[in-house]
């Protein structure tokens, strides 16, 4: 038995590969644990811009005009409800959890690139009032949202930091194909001339 | 003189050779990897950025007027931010002007179409093509690498709303 490991000791067979198996295995593992990691923040961002698109296109279509007098709608509630897809589909996601606070900002912009209030107190009867020059610019906005995790991104314990995602979305002021419909062709009547069948 | 089959049979430190050639090859993978991401991610936001320009153009198009030069100003902004909420999408790509402009966005109307026809003869079709520039890592013999201009075409049909 003794000698059978004497022997294992001074076989120098394989030495190569086992060399090379340990100097690849560190790194291969570091790139595994990173991968998951990656993998993760991808599915977070993909979340959140799910749910920015989604903001962006609620505001979009619910605004001022349909809730006027009609719907008796207050614009914060459309503003409100917005956010709340956008925290709805992050906590979709798995691995966000209920329990951990998430720290998110969400920021609006005209055509311009100013910060806006919301964008939901756009009044389009504005542009119907103007029809022969109509400036439809201010009808671009663009909701901007950033979340920091609430954990710190780390690959086998060791630390990256805080990482913060954001995305953009930038839509339109839906204010339907506001147009007054073309006046029919006036079809030519003829006048009778004096005299004529007679 | 060191005879040539001394030298071939001499396998000290290949197993650092052999893992040095491994780490270029997966670095390189790795880098293409994102390069891949970066095009993957680009072509979503054209996608979005074609597709809310066709929404804008079918709803606001008859305020406009029937001329796809003037939609195409009109979309431009729109295109242009959405793009540029791309992380990826630098701001010194997009520039506008009659040269060469990128994105160049092209817009079909339907020739027949006019301002009482527009609900059935309102078909129309928007182009964009973005011009994106990837470094390709330099290869063997060359010092620095190479700067491929890729070309993003996307094209969304579209009908203008009818009034109801």
């Amino acid at each position: 038995m003794f000698e059978r490991l004497r022997a294992l000791s001074r076989d120098q067979r394989g030495a190569y590969d086992l060399i090379q198996f340990a100097l690849i295995l560190p790194i291969f593992v570091v790139i595994l644990y990173g991968s998951f990691e990656l993998m993760k923040l991808a599915s977070i961002r993909q979340s959140l811009d799910a749910g920015t698109y989604q903001a962006a296109r609620y505001l979009s279509v619910h605004h001022k005009f349909y809730y006027d007098h009609r719907y008796n709608r207050e614009s914060v509630d459309d503003t409100l409800r917005a956010e709340c897809l956008i925290r709805e589909s992050l906590l979709a996601n798995s691995f966000i959890s209920t329990d951990t606070p998430m720290h998110i900002v969400i920021r609006y912009f005209n055509g311009a690139g100013q910060e806006i209030r919301s964008p939901v107190n756009f009044d389009c009867v504005r542009i119907k009032t103007h029809l022969d020059n109509p400036d439809t610019s201010n009808l671009v906005f663009t909701v901007r949202t950033q979340i920091t995790l609430p954990w710190q991104a780390s690959v086998l314990g060791l630390s990256l930091g805080n990482v913060t995602l954001t995305s953009a979305h930038t839509t339109f002021v839906d204010c339907g194909p506001w147009y007054p419909p073309p006046l029919p062709t006036p079809t030519p009547v003829p006048t009778p001339t004096p005299g004529a069948g007679g | 003189m060191v005879p040539v089959v001394n030298w071939t049979k001499d396998k000290k430190g290949s197993t650092t050779i052999q893992s040095l050639l491994f780490i270029i090859i997966f670095v390189l993978i790795l880098y293409m990897s994102f390069e891949v991401w970066k095009v993957v991610s680009i072509k979503q936001s054209l996608h979005a950025a074609t597709y809310q320009a066709a929404k804008y153009i079918a709803l606001n198009g008859l305020k406009w007027g029937l001329s796809s030069g003037m939609w195409a100003q009109k979309v431009w902004p729109l295109i242009v931010t959405e793009l540029q909420n791309n992380s990826f999408v630098s701001e010194d790509s997009v520039r506008a002007g009659p040269g060469s402009p990128n994105p160049a966005i092209t817009i079909w109307l339907n020739p027949e179409a006019n301002m009482h026809n527009y609900c059935k003869k309102g078909q129309f079709w928007i182009k964009v093509e973005l011009w994106h520039d990837v470094l390709v890592p330099p290869r063997f013999g060359e010092a620095n690498g190479v700067p491929l201009q890729l070309k993003f075409t996307r094209t969304i049909r579209g009908q203008l709303e009818c009034y109801p």
